[in-house]
């Protein structure tokens, strides 16, 4: 009996909003994770009730301390060699922990669900914090920690002051430099990379799995052998293949270590799980060197290989890439030997996604009140699509994963499915049965637009038909770039104000004019001189959060060198340098522009009202804006009335808009240099950006009022006074396929919120499927939220009551529990698609 | 296929709505044609029963003649604009059609037109927007109402538009309709959704104002002639929604349609459209009625549901899912074509 989404429990607690089966008719429509015992197999269940029920967020100071011991013992170090002792001098002492039922092991330097600390990135927001708002003591996103662990942390502070990279970026980037971002109006933002590890790649776990540590050592070693002293490199190549060896040591020794672990469990524990101890140990002793022998030992290498990036940095969205094709041959042979069932595998992938969900990342205040949720990012598990010879690669393996869904619904490893045109029926249906349960996974990728992009972007064909999905939206080429995907959100609604208002942003008029001087609304004789101040500024500003972005890029070169990475990486161990030198074959940066729907909206509202039927004066709409729409009632009802063009009606009007406020971002970023040899390449989606930068903003000409966000994605306006599209997802779909998203190389992304009932039923897959084929002509991405409005309207009223309920934020799933107050209104306020 | 048609006919169109995934098979656009021959007291949209052009008004959407005066500026006469509290309630003429720009100038919705003339083409090119979710879905062009066929010049010639576009067409009727002007319509519809409101003539007559002979007379016409036919009955409880009722409607529909229908529907009232009445200057029929707690009445819809079963009839409980329930050639869907692009 399907789950009635709809229901909405009057008690005090709910945790489940009716029974859901597993076979996958039976998943459930709208019901996201707010369900009890999802899982076949009652080892994961007690998995997910650990997770979600006891095991509280916390933050933990042993990586810290760890890595400060190590950078004052090894102060005069070359940085490659001080980086690599760093991590080795971690992975040796850190404590290590096994939770009960689990049959993966590795942690991220931290317990389960604790925030390992990264000083080395930046470390005053974490003092500051911790004197002034601890973390526990936060209103969401709490995370609990004892006087103990913030002593320690406030013990490091001294010697981090001026040595982070976070100091040393600062240091370089002139007032100049700084206006614009996140440390002055915030019409960009580069501040993930200014206080983090970068991430953001799939490395080469193909390599891992077919080599073992121990293969990579000799491969490192046999460089290092054959160095000759008339290499002028020599010097650099021997500190680098040295910091490679260093670390491989300390990775062998870190995976025994936990072969010991639990081994000395199992003298403790009986029966069953005493066995399975014990087989931890032998998989862990094992392949601390060589290369897997099952798919038991397979996952737990890929989850070892993927943490230790974790732990070496706390870049986002290290992700999987595609897990179905890189185990299928371990999970072929072990079903045909006979060794083991495919339920044993299916658990060991659900102990998988548990263990995944535990890493934490902690993010500084300010950034979580916008992009609230915990995880690292995240990783990303990229599953069907064809293969480098263009044939269909959907397997056995590839369902198992899609059943990882719907059996643990906690949101991690994120699911990225990609479509093409010979996808199996049966697979695609499936996947819209996981899409319409509501947890927000998978998200859909169209093969037949995404390959051509980035075959036009100068990526081989083989490797473009290899792509993954890192993280939210981007796309990349597994173990063969970096790219940097993540490095700016970029408000064109800010620039669209700058170009309304000779470069001075409204409300900051006091600072002076910031971009260059444009003219004022008021003075243009045509709308066509609009768009040459549009053009201009975006010019202007696109200039400037590059080279804040090369500065940063420069400072990771020079002082976080990530050796661990770089074994897993093409190019590295080849050329004995650094993933951060440009040492892989594709290098990008890759910002992304932020408001589409409100600038469109914004222009349009210009063209039609001021230019064509001149109903409103250029004076009048400026009042109203600077006005926050305070007395300009009517003009305020207007522009958010049907009564104009607006972006997501499937109206050319606006969507020609549309496309022309993106192509001028796209002109201005694609191409441009970078310091790692590649380029820059523009991608077109928010993620949850269009929060923040909405905050600082003043009121946009579309109807926007001061602080609302802006609009998401590629999605159309939703203002207080209500939503822009009126006809529905087939015409947002048509709206956003007119975009020239062949440009957006870095990718893009549209939401859809569906009403669950729009989704019920057989006929529902089929609608589902037929829609997401109709926008993949021209469309990348897709995700959905499928959650009842009622039932977000119950949560919002009592987020406590809602357990395990996850929603789709933009790019990513969170935990309803942990957003801010801001994007749950945000995320009910989007429109339900429903005509019931 | 290419059917000739007139692209310039013109017809009032009420609303369109795309995504409609409960009108028939896959991913449709239902066009609703202003105008109804019934008087149905549990009609949800009574906007469509004139056939004229109407305005809606909803002071609560007003922001007050204080702050925006762009009706009063539209309107030929201002006076004949009534107000209260500053806000504008309705209409004090019968000369509608000259004011039907209040509606246009009105920013917030307070004043709706209801009804907008259209051509064919006009139509046409909205429905062919989602022609790429029609192919995949095996959806189309539904012509809902008021009384889809009412207009039925202009209807033969949208069935025919999309028959020229190759697109499936379903219509939903209450067939309380001439015979001879049906039997135009027959080739160019590839399923109808028939209502059945009531058995009993005088009960029909009560309910919905007119008698339900010649809607049962049309019915056996059009099952004869082989269409595929889907029978909806919204299920009124306390008026049709009565297990006589429903079962004397299962036994004709068995027995002296000879099963040849595809499927029945059940559609659960729920008391919708108050506001719209109120809007209108129309009283709402079923203002006293109390609606059954939800839970029981979905229970009383499953067991009509199943109860009909038993005369060998393929029931529903909702408009639901489509899929393995329709056979028809024209709408049957190859469930393999579901792979992604």
């Amino acid at each position: 009996m399907a789950a009635t989404a709809e229901k909405i429990f009057p008690d005090s607690k709910v945790t489940s909003l009716g029974k859901v089966g597993f076979d996958e008719d039976h998943w459930g429509v709208g019901v996201s994770g707010v369900v009890d015992d999802p899982s076949p197999f009652p080892r994961i269940n007690r998995l997910r009730d650990w997770y979600l029920d006891e095991c509280p967020y916390t933050i933990d100071a042993e990586r810290a301390l760890l890595v400060t011991e190590a950078y004052r013992r090894h102060e005069d170090d070359p940085q490659l060699i001080k980086v690599a002792r760093a991590l080795a001098h971690v992975l040796r002492n850190v404590t290590l922990h096994i939770v009960e039922d689990q049959l993966l092991v590795g942690d991220s330097a931290a317990p389960p669900k604790s925030c390992p600390i990264y000083p080395e990135f930046s470390y005053q927001w974490i003092v500051k914090e911790l004197n002034e708002l601890p973390m526990r003591d936060r209103p969401h996103n709490r995370y609990e920690h004892s006087d103990e662990t913030s002593d320690a942390l406030l013990s490091i502070a001294d010697y981090w002051r001026g040595r982070t990279l976070s100091d040393a970026m600062l240091s370089r980037m002139s007032p100049e430099e700084m206006k614009g971002d996140f440390m002055g109006i915030m019409l960009y933002s580069t501040s993930l990379y200014h206080v983090a590890g970068v991430g953001h790649l799939v490395p080469d776990f193909g390599r891992l799995l077919d080599k073992g540590y121990a293969g990579l050592r000799r491969e490192v070693q046999d460089r290092l052998d054959a160095l000759t002293s008339d290499d002028p490199d020599a010097g650099q190549k021997h500190d680098f293949y040295r910091a490679q060896l260093i670390t491989l040591d300390a990775t062998s020794d870190y995976i025994r270590r936990y072969a010991a672990l639990a081994a000395s469990k199992a003298g403790s524990a009986t029966g069953t799980r005493r066995e399975e101890l014990l087989q931890i140990a032998r998989n862990c002793e094992w392949i601390a060197e060589n290369p897997p022998q099952t798919f038991w030992q397979a996952f737990q290498l890929v989850h070892f290989g993927w943490s230790l990036i974790q732990i070496e940095s706390n870049g986002h969205s290290v992700s999987l890439g595609r897990l179905d094709q890189l185990l299928y041959p371990w999970y072929r042979r072990d079903l045909e030997a006979g060794t083991t069932t495919p339920e044993f595998m299916q658990q060991v992938i659900e102990c998988h996604a548990v263990l995944n969900a535990s890493f934490m990342k902690l993010r500084d205040w300010v950034t979580t009140q916008a992009n609230s949720g915990r995880g690292l990012g995240t990783t990303t598990v990229t599953l069907g699509g064809i293969d480098a010879e263009g044939r269909d690669a959907t397997n056995e393996l590839s369902g198992r994963f899609l059943d990882m869904i719907a059996h643990t619904r906690l949101g991690h490893p994120w699911i990225a499915v990609r479509f093409h045109q010979q996808t199996p029926p049966w697979f695609a249906r499936k996947t819209a049965k996981a899409m319409r349960m509501g947890t927000g996974e998978p998200k859909i990728f169209s093969d037949r637009v995404i390959i051509p992009t980035m075959i036009e972007h100068g990526i081989a064909p083989a490797d473009a038909r290899n792509y993954v999905i890192v993280g939210c939206v981007e796309l990349s080429v597994p173990g063969r770039e970096y790219g940097w995907h993540d490095s700016a959100y970029f408000s064109i609604a800010r620039v669209l104000e700058l170009a309304l208002n000779d470069g001075y942003a409204i409300g900051h008029e006091a600072l002076g004019r910031l971009g260059p001087a444009t003219g004022r609304l008021e003075d243009f004789s045509s709308f066509d001189e609009l768009k040459e101040a549009y053009e201009a500024q975006m010019a202007y500003w696109v200039e400037a959060q590059a080279r804040s972005t090369d500065i940063m890029d420069d400072v990771h070169r020079e002082m976080k060198p990530l050796p661990y990475l770089s074994l897993l990486v093409d190019g590295c161990i080849e050329q004995g340098r650094d993933i951060n030198t440009g040492a892989a074959p594709y290098n990008f940066t890759g910002p992304q522009a932020v408001g589409v729907g409100t600038v469109a909206d914004s222009l349009a509202v210009i063209k039609q009202l001021v230019f064509e039927e001149k109903k409103v004066s250029a004076a009048e709409l400026m009042a109203a804006i600077k006005a926050d729409w305070h007395g300009f009632d009517a003009l305020y009802h207007r522009v958010n009335g049907d009564k104009v063009h607006q972006y997501g009606n499937d109206d050319d009007y606006a969507d020609e808009l549309a496309r022309y406020c993106t192509d001028v971002y796209c002109a201005a970023v694609e191409g441009r240099p970078n310091p790692r040899g590649g380029v820059y390449q523009p991608g077109v989606y928010t993620v949850s950006a269009n929060v923040p930068f909405g905050m600082v903003q003043a009121a946009t000409p579309d109807g926007r009022k001061a602080h609302e966000p802006l609009s998401d994605c590629l999605g159309p306006v939703h203002t207080a006074a209500g939503s822009h599209d009126r006809k529905g997802p087939t015409a947002v779909i048509n709206s956003a396929a007119k975009l020239d998203q062949r440009r957006m190389s870095n990718g893009t992304l549209l939401n859809l919120r569906f009403c669950p009932s729009s989704l019920s039923g057989a006929a529902g897959v089929e609608n589902l499927v037929a829609l997401a084929k109709a926008y993949f002509t021209q469309g990348m991405h897709l995700q959905l939220n499928v959650v009842g409005r009622q039932l977000l309207e119950d949560a919002y009223a009592h987020p406590e009551k809602y357990r395990g309920l996850m929603v789709r934020v933009a790019g990513y799933s969170a935990q309803w529990a942990d957003l801010s107050d801001e994007l749950r209104r945000d995320i009910m306020s989007r429109t339900e698609l429903s005509f019931d | 296929m290419s059917t000739p048609y007139d692209p310039d006919l013109t017809g009032t169109v009420f609303n369109i709505q795309r995504f409609s995934v409960h009108d028939g098979p896959g991913i449709r656009t239902v066009v609703f044609l202003k105008g109804c021959s019934l008087r149905c007291i549990w009609c949800s949209n009574p906007e469509s029963l004139s056939s004229r052009v109407q305005l809606g008004f909803s002071p609560d959407r007003c922001i007050g003649v204080d702050k925006c005066t762009a009706c009063l500026e539209a309107a030929p006469d201002p006076r004949a604009l009534k107000l209260r509290d500053q806000r504008v309630a309705g209409l004090a003429s019968e000369r509608v059609d000259e004011f039907v720009g209040c509606a246009d100038a009105c920013p917030t919705g307070a004043i709706k037109a209801w009804g907008r003339r259209m051509t064919v083409g006009e139509v046409l090119r909205e429905v062919m927007a989602d022609r790429a979710c029609y192919s995949e879905s095996g959806g189309g062009l539904t012509l809902s109402g008021g009384e889809a066929l009412i207009q039925t010049a202009f209807a033969v010639e949208l069935l025919k538009a999309a028959r020229s576009e190759g697109i499936s067409t379903c219509v939903e009727t209450a067939l309380n309709y001439k015979q001879d002007l049906l039997d135009p319509v027959l080739p160019l519809v590839d399923l109808f959704l028939c209502d059945l409101k009531h058995m009993d003539p005088a009960a029909h007559r009560r309910y919905t104002g007119v008698s339900n002979e010649l809607i049962i007379a049309n019915l056996r016409h059009v099952v004869a002639s082989g269409a595929d036919v889907v029978i909806r009955i919204p299920v009124v409880p306390g008026h049709n929604g009565t297990e006589d009722n429903l079962r004397s409607t299962a036994s004709f529909l068995a027995d002296e349609l000879g099963g040849r229908i595809r499927q029945v529907q059940l559609l659960p009232f729920r008391k919708l459209g108050e506001q719209k009445y109120l809007s209108l200057g129309i009283e709402y029929p079923m203002s006293e009625f109390r609606s059954p707690p939800r839970e029981s009445w979905e229970r009383d819809i499953r067991h009509f549901a199943a109860m009909m079963s038993t005369y060998g009839l393929e029931v529903a409980a909702g408009a639901g899912s489509w899929v393995g329930r329709t056979k028809g050639t024209a709408i049957e869907r190859n469930p393999d074509r579901a792979a992604i692009c």
